[in-house]
């Protein structure tokens, strides 16, 4: 880590959250650690605190409108480690001043205990507990925002028994203090339809088709919005970092800033018009069941459709699964081929000859899989 | 991934179908076929029954018969009837069962394929095999739908 504060007392260890799922885990043979992406949200779980802390204090002293000069500062946090039990960030308080005592009154774990009270009221579809700083509803609220549907927050306290918190508990929270808009820090899929240099202002459609405007600060996204913006049905499918907010029912509303936009599919790639379908299948599609397929499992095979030769593609069949995945599969002279990527990426390759014995493959590889179709008979 | 368990006992209204060239009707969603064939994932059942998957018996109705009952009927989609014989069932490890004697069935010639007793990777390659030997044999009905 590049920044660990020198105290020259030792401070005591705070571990508030365990973060679990999507990119809190650690790959099979990958590296540990702390996704820098997600940083932003231990900021936002150091201004809740801060935030609930501040307003118990003023709540206490009945009379006072603000809370003394340096409390906020005297309770900063300090990140000095990344543990293991998936991820475990351990805190400790910065003291401002060489002479300042490490929170003595315990403001941080009572702000904490608060933090608890009420995210474990979201949990149990309960009303956020009185106790709770109407104030600090707003930096509750922030808190997960950029949180995928895969992940989740282990919050713990000194005196309450664990919270498990997700997007999904953060949707109702959402709805107890935030009738209309629900706002995200994430990604999102689809099509640039419209773009309006002046007004620094485009028009979106994400996966299931809603349609949406969206604004950008910088002026230098409009170049990059205006190279994927292409007539409908053949545009290229992208990614945008952005902020963006959804109604109640969790459908796009707008896009309010754009960091980044990447493509996903772009008109040119071998399959895109495969891919473009699968990536407009919605939960449901199958008689009402049915995921749609993930980005990983899409974006699979459009790289294994890059390294094949084009005379290799009209053979190529491609499928959604249920479950989320992808299927593509060949059946040439009575051989079948087939590869299932699943909803995470993994592989299961099979190939049922004409005759003989039924073979499933290890590959775990575009380069594996390739080698494997290429060995088929001609 | 999880051992094979053994097949699980039948209910008294169902019975095991004898191996045969009989064939076995599947009605395909109309995302699993491709004009070079049919998906795998043709042969996954519905949620709660993923490892059972439902076919009718050519013995008791004909494939068109099976394609109106389950898209007029049922109203389910469905792209076609494709077929896979009792033999080439039996030959994947999992096996055929009659259970149209039971209370909860209502789709006449009902079966299914019991994938129950097998692991996540053969239930994998069972329907890989039986994807296999339905686009071989192709779509039964309706006679354009391939």
């Amino acid at each position: 880590m590049a920044t660990i504060a020198r105290v020259t007392v030792s401070p005591e260890i705070f571990r508030p959250l365990r973060l679990h799922g999507g990119r809190f885990e650690t790959p099979e043979g990958g590296i540990a650690g702390f996704p820098v992406e997600a940083i932003a949200e231990l900021a936002r779980y150091e201004r809740l605190l801060v935030k609930v802390a501040r307003e118990l204090w003023i709540t206490e002293h009945r009379g006072r409108q603000r809370a003394p000069k340096g409390f906020d500062e005297s309770l900063r946090l300090r990140l000095t480690a990344i543990e293991e039990g998936s991820v475990q960030p351990a805190f400790a308080v910065a003291p401002t001043r060489s002479d300042q005592l490490f929170d003595p009154d315990n403001w941080l774990d009572r702000a904490q205990d608060s933090i608890a009270e009420a995210l474990s009221a979201v949990v149990s579809r309960e009303p956020l507990p009185s106790a709770f700083p109407v104030a600090a509803t707003s930096s509750l609220v922030s808190f997960g925002s950029s949180f995928a549907v895969d992940e989740q927050c282990v919050v713990s306290s000194k005196r309450r028994p664990e919270v498990i918190y997700s997007q999904q508990e953060r949707r109702h929270l959402l709805q107890l203090t935030a009738p209309d808009d629900v706002k995200f820090d994430g990604s999102l899929v689809g099509r640039i339809s419209a773009l309006d240099a002046d007004r620094r202002s485009f028009e979106f459609a994400d996966r299931s088709g809603r349609r949406a405007s969206g604004t950008f600060e910088q002026h230098g996204m409009f170049d990059e919005l205006k190279r994927y913006m292409e007539r409908e049905p053949n545009a290229t499918i992208v990614r945008l970092a952005c902020r963006y907010s959804t109604d109640n029912a969790g459908r796009l509303s707008k896009i309010e800033d754009v960091d980044d936009v990447e493509p996903v599919v772009a008109t040119a790639d071998p399959l895109a018009p495969e891919l473009r379908r699968l990536l407009e299948l919605s939960d449901g599609w199958h008689d009402g069941a049915g995921m749609g397929p993930t980005l990983m499992s899409v974006e699979w095979v459009r790289d294994f459709a890059a390294a094949l030769d084009a005379s290799e593609l009209p053979e190529l069949m491609v499928f959604p699964t249920l479950a989320g995945g992808v299927l593509v599969e060949l059946q040439r002279r009575g051989t079948r081929w087939s590869v299932e990527v699943e909803p995470g990426g993994e592989l299961f390759v099979a190939i049922v000859p004409a005759d003989g014995n039924p073979e499933i493959v290890e590959a775990e590889s575009v380069d594996d899989v390739i080698n494997r179709l290429r060995a088929l008979p001609a | 991934m999880s051992k094979s368990t053994g097949a699980p006992a039948l209910r008294d209204c169902e019975a095991p179908i004898e191996a045969g060239p009989e064939l076995l009707w599947r009605q395909v969603h109309p995302n699993f076929t491709h004009a070079n064939g049919v998906s795998a994932e043709a042969f996954v059942g519905t949620p709660g029954d993923r490892d059972q998957v439902s076919v009718a018996r050519s013995s008791t109705v004909s494939a068109a018969s099976a394609y109106a009952h389950h898209t007029d009927a049922l109203s389910l989609a469905s792209a076609g009837t494709w077929a896979i014989s009792v033999n080439e069932v039996s030959e994947t490890g999992s096996r055929a069962i009659d259970d149209m004697a039971c209370d909860d069935v209502d789709t006449p010639g009902h079966a299914y394929v019991d994938m129950r007793a097998q692991t996540k990777k053969e239930r994998k390659l069972t329907r890989a095999r039986l994807a296999s030997a339905a686009t071989l044999r192709g779509c039964q009905h309706p006679p354009t739908s391939q």
